[in-house]
């Protein structure tokens, strides 16, 4: 009986170590992932700088030709959630917390009165919407691990096309902000329509102030250049969610590592305890037995 | 010639930056060549070639596949959603590109087909790549 006890115990603490020596692994591959993130980052940095320069000039130059990023013309066209999941889970809160709040912001705009169509990047996205029953209107996956370019205008090419014609509203995005390896936010960005806030807050970075020349017209420039600038705005959020996801993995997995460290202490302290009454059980049965010989053979000894 | 300073952005990388002394690109209209002390310029790129000057007047070649470019300040920025130098180009991707070109023509996507064609014709002359 004592000694099956141990033999579970001793099993339980190998299962709980080798299940360590995984996450571990998990762990230090996450950060090394973090620091692969960050410099993807820092290299898709100077290309939107160089991009809201430019949309800070045209901005700057007059008022507004009349485009669709600025001023939508339809006010009650279709709103698109975007929700950047991960492909794969062990990574804590990290997916549950935007699937929550796409539910609350979706909910919210159906209230309001406007259909919603939902997007989803990442396998997470998918397999929540599916178990639920929410009808998703496009899914993509493979994205969230190395984010490219090329994978940001395959989401939103199409949406583009059809918010320029009026169809669609509103998009908004709803991902992991990165601020640093301690700090992630969820938040939700409106990637449409272009708000003025957004593009005051760029200009006031700068004080210069030239007359451009426009080449073919503003009227034209203007709205291939908002479309490009709304794709990087996207493929920026991709980034740092990817990035994000990496910490929220190392975290999650620095954590299950030291609750395997504390789990094989339990384990090692109830195996040596179990150990310790089997050998006091023993000495009580060899002390019974040795004492019952002695009381057996007395009387024989004596007749 | 006096030198001023260009870059060349697509959004995975800053694809080349120096000083130079001239830069010739497709603008809208025709070709247009920046100098040092340009006016400020803001115009849209055509899917092209772009003729870089250095400083040492050795010339370096790099496919763009349309964007925008800003001259200001002294300094000129292209920005690109995607741009190879010349010397980047690998004949085995261009040939898949232009082979995706095709596909597309042939599925009637014909924005796409074209776009991927002449982003595959420019890199194929430049790198001189043929069959």
């Amino acid at each position: 009986m004592a000694g099956g006890q141990e033999r579970t115990l001793r099993r339980k603490i190998k299962s709980v170590q080798s299940t360590k020596k995984i996450t571990k692994a998990m762990e230090l591959i996450a950060a090394s992932r973090i620091q692969k993130a960050i410099s993807r980052m820092a290299n898709a940095r100077p290309y939107y700088r160089e991009l809201s320069e430019i949309v800070r000039d045209l901005v700057k130059a007059a008022a507004l030709p009349k485009n669709p990023y600025t001023d939508p013309e339809n006010n009650e066209g279709t709103v698109v959630v975007i929700s950047i999941t991960s492909d794969r889970g062990l990574c804590g809160i990290y997916n549950s917390s935007v699937l929550r709040a796409t539910e609350r912001l979706a909910e919210r705009v159906r209230s309001s009165g406007s259909t919603v169509e939902l997007v989803g990047v990442g396998k997470k996205a998918q397999n929540y919407f599916k178990f639920q029953e929410i009808e998703v209107a496009t899914q993509v996956n493979g994205v969230t691990e190395t984010p490219t370019y090329v994978q940001a205008m395959y989401i939103l090419g199409s949406i583009l096309d059809r918010y320029e014609i009026g169809e669609i509203s509103k998009v908004y995005v709803i991902s992991h902000r990165f601020v640093s390896i301690g700090v992630q936010n969820l938040e939700t960005t409106e990637l449409l329509p272009i708000s003025k806030g957004q593009l005051e807050t760029d200009s006031t970075k700068s004080s210069t102030s030239f007359d451009f020349e426009f080449e073919p017209s503003r009227d034209v420039i203007v709205v291939p250049l908002f479309r490009q600038f709304t794709l990087a705005r996207l493929f920026a959020l991709l980034l740092e969610a990817s990035t994000s996801e990496y910490a929220y993995r190392q975290r999650a997995m620095k954590s299950a590592s030291e609750n395997a460290d504390e789990l094989a202490r339990k384990y090692r302290r109830l195996l040596n305890r179990a150990r310790q009454d089997s050998i006091t059980t023993e000495i009580m049965e060899i002390v019974g037995g040795a004492e019952a010989l002695k009381t057996e053979t007395d009387p024989r000894a004596e007749g | 010639m006096a030198n001023f300073p260009f870059v060349l952005v697509s959004p995975e990388r800053v694809v080349f930056e120096d000083d130079i002394s001239a830069v010739t690109l497709r603008s809208g209209a025709g070709d247009i060549t920046f100098m040092a002390g340009h006016s400020p310029f803001i115009g849209l790129v055509e899917t092209c070639a772009v003729r870089i000057v250095l400083a040492d007047g050795s010339v370096s070649m790099a496919a763009v596949d349309g964007g925008f470019v800003r001259a200001g300040m002294n300094k000129v920025s292209v920005v690109t959603s995607s741009a190879e130098l010349a010397t980047e180009i690998e004949a085995e991707t261009v040939l898949h590109m232009r082979s995706q070109a095709e596909q597309a023509l042939q599925d009637g996507d014909e924005e796409l087909g074209n776009r991927l064609m002449r982003s595959a014709k420019v890199r194929m002359e430049l790198a001189d790549i043929t069959e």
